[in-house]
């Protein structure tokens, strides 16, 4: 019983190896009763191993093979700022939100953005909308309005120039292999 | 080390290249480099820079560029007589690989080893060699001529 229960059990249910090795991990003893001259008696009541039994693969459904989740694809890095005037109003809409602040028109520049909720209310909705978020090694340079001004308006280019090439248009002599071993 | 023990050759161009059109010897021209690997920044920046105007001017030259996992990034030239050189660019700039390209698109498929003389030509007599019956009186020799007449 406890032979049975170590190895094959533990192979079946933790490993979840393929069948062909549980077949071969058949329990120790297998008493097969092939008469049923003392199936009513007292001591019958106590099974001792002499009752066939089947292994817990045949009853439980087939193992599936492993589902390994496919990776995705990697995120779009590139980001091409808004017009100047457009994402200059943007920003001044999305400040005076944040800070609920009730200044003149140029006043979000100057502001503080360093006090919380609001920076995080703004620079959340900034990501959120434009598609850019403020990396961690950039985020003590956002003090004020202008600075994260600043950052919004420098377009961000995802491929590198190699992969541009293959937009270019190229003499009909220049041939890519574009498989990377 | 003598020039005798080095491997030499005589002087020559392929198929009278130049007696007519000059035909650039090259044929094709591979580029192998790595994307990320330091050693071939010096091509990266040509194949960015320099190679379409290099394919421009050398319209009938094939140029193959593969980037792939490399330490060492190479240029293999091979030319119309089936002659191949390759040459290793680790750690060159862009121009001097530039240089090394357009060496390589000038040069024809012959080794570069000791040419033996600086001028050869198929046609060495054109009123035939002197031999000692040349400028003697034809009497000298009858059986010359019969020879030469059974041919």
């Amino acid at each position: 019983m406890a032979a049975y229960m170590c190895r094959s059990f533990y192979l079946f249910t933790f490993q979840q190896r393929p069948r062909t090795c549980l077949l071969r991990a058949a329990p120790f003893a297998v008493y097969r009763t092939y008469s049923n001259a003392n199936a009513g008696g007292f001591w019958e009541k106590f099974s001792f191993g002499k009752h066939s039994k089947e292994p817990l693969g045949t009853q439980l459904p087939e193992p599936e093979p492993p589902v390994v989740p496919m990776p995705s694809s990697p995120p779009n890095l590139s980001y091409n700022p808004p017009e100047a005037a457009e994402l200059e109003a943007f920003l001044s809409s999305v400040v005076r939100d944040a800070y609920s602040t009730h200044t003149g028109p140029e006043d979000w520049r100057c502001q503080d953005v360093t006090s919380e909720p609001g920076r995080t209310r703004l620079l959340a909705r900034l990501a959120r909308e434009l598609g850019r978020t403020v990396p961690g090694s950039q985020l003590h340079e956002m003090r004020r309005g202008d600075d994260v001004r600043r950052f919004y308006s420098i377009p961000v280019r995802d491929k590198n120039r190699l992969e541009q090439m293959a937009t270019k248009d190229l003499p009909p002599n220049i041939k890519i292999n574009w498989d990377y071993e | 080390m003598t020039g005798r023990a080095t491997a030499s050759r005589f002087l020559q161009s392929v198929l009278h290249n130049g007696l007519g059109r000059y035909v650039c010897q090259l044929s094709r021209i591979t580029l192998a480099f790595s994307k990320g690997s330091q050693t071939s920044r010096g091509v990266r920046d040509y194949v960015e820079n320099h190679v379409v105007d290099f394919a421009k001017k050398h319209q009938g030259t094939v140029v193959y560029i593969s980037p792939r996992r490399c330490h060492v990034p190479k240029v293999t030239a091979e030319y119309l007589n089936g002659g191949t050189k390759v040459v290793a660019l680790n750690s060159k700039s862009a121009e001097e690989i530039a240089q090394v390209i357009t060496l390589m698109a000038n040069q024809s498929g012959l080794d570069v080893v000791r040419i033996r003389k600086p001028f050869h030509t198929e046609h060495p007599s054109i009123q035939g060699l002197w031999q000692p019956f040349v400028n003697k009186r034809s009497q000298l020799s009858p059986r010359i001529a019969e020879w030469k007449g059974a041919q």
